[in-house]
């Protein structure tokens, strides 16, 4: 066990006797950052106010530093959140917005005014203080929720969905700018998204979640590199999958791929789903037909798709030039054939 | 839009606005201006203010309303944070009854708590209800909470939860987060509503008349006794000016807290506010809410039914079938059926014009043009504001001329309740219109609907809702009437609210009992009209 930082132990939320989050169980070093990944619903939020106290937990435990946070309340934490909508208190200026968690733990106003200017700086909004919450743009009323989250000095800050209401340029431009800041600060950070870019870019590891429970949990490389199912893969981005037919030869499961024949690793499975890595796929002379359907860019990358025998499509990463429709040639080798399960165990 | 179109709009607002304004002036304008020249000598005006008697009243009516708009805005602060906060079953039953004694009319509510006071056995107890300043405060609680209620409770939900949450995070335990965060932003309606409480518990009439007897007077019930029994047309006028200043200065804070009100943003996430609460406290809050709206607001109407059901020999319709007997009966010469028929006729009739000349004033009011939706919208707020007795007395006073004296026909009743009645149906439908969202026009016009189309697909199902709604209020309005109706109403040609009060005026059990019936009746249709108001799905606290 980890002597410093998050411990959540079996945690599971009910609402209304429905359940939204089952057996979660990870954790975090102080100081690290994790990233939470998963579609909408899969109850990422939840579990971000369960962790700061806000929504009951209905099992489990939470933990900072082997102590249990359960029977504190929200306000005795000190665990910050950052809301998805900012949250900013509307009839509040910007600097009573990020003074307001040092008047909760009654620093004087002199301490407390050159806290804020100190944090105002940090977030490049010097000059705003007296200006209202709402007439900031999106990324100005963004920097102020952090400043008002990091003021009171939390052991540990959760950022929901920060910058899903803003464009790529701006994104980009805060995650370096909140990052550089809290990477300066340490302080333990989780970050809620559903962009597998963003995650890679701000995160030590990362969590997978769907419909309430983790998928996969650990270093962003090792899962990127082995995904535990079908459906991590997809979370994270990973192009190409499909539902293979099913093969029984001699009382051994298998799939008939284009490229020869290939064996289940576990036959006793319901269902899986096959990965192709675009990285993988080679445009060569020898390889198998596919016609190309269109080009894709996916983070600046070109990637061509295109349709396989006309059962299944995949993507191929290359830097040559094809015109839709065009008959090209694929080769692929059987071992670059990743079997997943479809679903969790 | 075709120089046809152009035309047809161009006409029908001419037509609006030359209709509105005749009506206005000849009934509300002319009337009113005439009180204000009666009240206006300088003898009169030093008299009045240097009257000991004058400044007693004005303090009384002021001090009762602020205790009275005080205590309703707590009790409706706390149930709105009840229905917002929490899901529970039933619960749109609950808050359907906590609306009702908004829309009751007030001699409904005296004589229910006059039934109390009777049930209980409280006169001459410290608690009486009759007759006493806390009767007149217990009552007009009773009425405005629903305001608060209403306002407060539709703002509620739409701030930001996430504020709130985020104020937790901050280490505000859940009294400071309330304090700092919940009601800064529930500011503006809580001015709104505790303006327009005010506005009714200052220009009280019927409960003031009903449970506070001669010696609580106050400005709206002194401007009747001046008119009606001391024919003092000079004091009563100063008074009704006095009283109307004080109107249009607390007209104004609402207008200004509703302009305030901001629609809130739309927030991604919606929140079922009950699950981020100690279950303990959920049943805590729920149990007193329930307790509070079923006790102190249905327990006064159940007493009322009680004691209407109540005779000498046990229970019986007997004061019911009393209130329907033929003229050569006992009770008769208070003309309850008269009484009913009259109600119900006069309310219809003020219905229909209040429903005409309000769906003009609402075309005037959301004319593209600022100038003349700005300035009708202002033009009719006076109206909505001037309390009945005023109405009556300006009518009155005013139309009693060779060329025009109407103020004994009997259609002036139906068209001095239909006033207020123009003012709510004008407001409603104005506001209909002017928060349908512009998109849904845009929409249909690129799916190929033509100005006509438009109109008829988009327009006509809000403006013919919320038209229903307000023609609805409007019928809820006139038939309890009573300010205007209290002079206007002949003696041979009563309603249901001055029988209750002629009633009531005299001593026995059977007039008594007559009158909790009588009010038993009037409750049951306000109740039915009001029903099919929440039918039609319209929130009318916002647009009042």
């Amino acid at each position: 066990m980890k002597s410093e930082g998050l411990r959540v132990a079996g945690l599971s939320v009910h609402l209304n006797e429905t359940p939204i989050l089952s057996d979660i169980n990870f954790e975090i070093r102080a100081g690290e950052t994790l990233a939470i990944l998963g579609p909408s619903g899969c109850g990422k939020s939840t579990l971000l106010k369960s962790i700061s106290g806000l929504v009951p937990i209905t099992t489990g435990d939470i933990f900072w530093n082997l102590q249990s946070l359960l029977s504190s309340p929200v306000h005795k934490r000190g665990i910050g959140l950052m809301f998805q909508n900012h949250a900013l208190f509307p009839h509040k200026t910007v600097q009573e917005n990020v003074r307001f968690g040092l008047e909760m733990k009654k620093i004087p106003k002199g301490q407390s005014d050159d806290a804020v200017r100190e944090l105002l700086d940090l977030v490049g909004l010097r000059g705003y203080e007296s200006r209202s919450v709402q007439t900031l743009s999106g990324g100005e009323s963004q920097r102020v929720a952090l400043a008002r989250a990091l003021a009171p000095e939390p052991k540990l800050i959760m950022l929901d969905e920060p910058f899903n209401a803003l464009d790529r340029s701006l994104r980009r431009r805060l995650i370096e700018e909140i990052y550089g800041i809290l990477t300066s600060l340490g302080i333990t950070t989780i970050h809620v998204t559903h962009d597998s870019e963003e995650a890679s870019q701000v995160a030590d590891s990362v969590l997978l979640m769907d419909n309430g429970k983790i998928m996969d949990h650990g270093e962003f490389s090792e899962v990127i590199k082995s995904p535990k199912n079908a459906i991590s893969a997809e979370l994270l981005g990973l192009q190409t999958l499909w539902k293979p037919k099913l093969e029984n030869k001699n009382g051994l499961h298998g799939l008939n791929s284009p490229w020869g024949y290939k064996e289940f690793p576990e036959p006793t499975a319901s269902s899986y789903k096959v990965l192709v890595r675009p990285e993988n796929i080679k445009v060569d002379p020898a390889g198998v037909e596919a016609v190309v359907l269109n080009n894709v860019f996916i983070s600046g990358q070109k990637l061509v798709k295109c349709s396989v025998l006309d059962s299944f499509s995949v993507h191929v990463k290359t830097d040559e030039e094809f015109s839709i429709g065009q008959s090209i040639k694929l080769l692929l080798n059987l071992e670059d054939i990743e079997i997943l399960l479809e679903h969790a165990e | 839009m075709n120089a046809t179109v152009k035309k047809i709009s161009a006409l029908t607002t001419v037509i609006a606005f030359l209709i509105v304004s005749a009506f206005y002036t000849v009934f509300y304008f002319y009337p009113v201006g005439k009180v204000l020249n009666y009240g206006t000598g300088f003898s009169t005006v030093s008299r009045v203010f240097n009257s000991s008697a004058t400044w007693k009243v004005i303090w009384f009516t002021t001090w009762q309303a602020i205790v009275s708009t005080f205590i309703s805005v707590i009790v409706g602060i706390c149930i709105a944070n009840v229905f917002t906060k929490f899901e529970f079953r039933g619960k749109q039953v609950l808050k359907a009854l906590a609306i009702i004694p908004f829309v009751m009319p007030t001699v409904v509510v005296a004589t229910a708590f006059i039934s109390v006071n009777d049930f209980l056995h409280l006169n001459g107890t410290p608690f009486s209800l009759q007759g006493s300043t806390l009767g007149i405060i217990v009552a007009h609680v009773f009425f405005n909470t629903a305001i608060v209620i209403r306002t407060v409770g539709s703002i509620w939900p739409q701030i930001d939860f996430e504020s709130e949450m985020a104020a937790r995070t901050l280490g505000a335990n859940s009294c400071t987060t309330f304090f700092r965060v919940t009601l800064p932003q529930l500011k503006t309606s809580i001015f709104a509503s505790a303006s327009l409480a005010f506005l009714f518990t200052f220009t009280s009439f019927g409960v003031i008349l009903l449970l506070g007897g001669l010696e609580k007077a106050t400005l709206e019930t002194e401007i009747w006794r001046y008119a009606t029994q001391r024919t003092d047309f000079e004091t009563a006028a100063t008074l009704g000016i006095i009283q109307l200043v004080i109107i249009i200065i607390m007209l104004a804070v609402n207008t200004r807290s509703r302009s305030l009100i901001t629609p809130a943003k739309k927030s991604a996430a919606a929140y079922n506010r009950s699950n981020y609460t100690n279950p303990r406290l959920i049943r805590l809050r729920l149990t007193s809410c329930i307790v509070f709206i079923t006790g102190f607001l249905g327990l006064p109407f159940a007493i009322l039914i009680e004691r209407s059901l109540s005779a000498s020999n046990g229970y019986s319709f007997q004061y019911y079938k009393q209130i329907f007997l033929e003229s050569s009966e006992r009770f008769s010469i208070f003309g309850t059926r008269r009484a009913i028929f009259n109600s119900l006729l006069w309310a219809s009739l003020a219905m229909v014009i209040a429903t005409i000349l309000g769906l003009l004033a609402a075309v005037l009011m959301t004319h593209k043009s600022k100038k003349i939706s700005r300035s009708s919208d202002i033009f009719l707020l006076l109206p909505l504001g001037t309390s009945g007795v005023l109405i009556g007395f300006g009518i009155i006073v005013g139309l009693n001329t060779s060329i025009l004296d109407v103020r004994s026909e009997w259609w002036i009743v139906p068209v001095a309740q239909s006033i207020l009645g123009v003012g709510f149906v004008s407001r409603i439908v104005s506001t209909a219109i002017t928060n349908q969202d512009p998109e849904l026009k845009q929409a249909a016009q690129t799916l190929g609907a033509g100005p006509a189309k438009v109109w008829w697909h988009i327009d006509m199902p809000i403006v013919s809702r919320s038209l229903v709604a307000g023609a609805t209020f409007a019928f809820a309005i006139a038939i309890g009437e009573f300010g205007a109706t209290a002079f206007l109403a002949r003696p041979q040609r009563p309603t249901i609210p001055t029988a209750v009060f002629n009633l009531l005026g005299r001593p026995g059990a059977a007039t008594f009992g007559q009158a909790m019936a009588l009010s038993v009746i009037l409750a049951l249709i306000t109740a039915t009209a009001v029903s099919l108001l929440e039918r039609t799905g319209q929130v009318v606290g916002n647009e009042i």
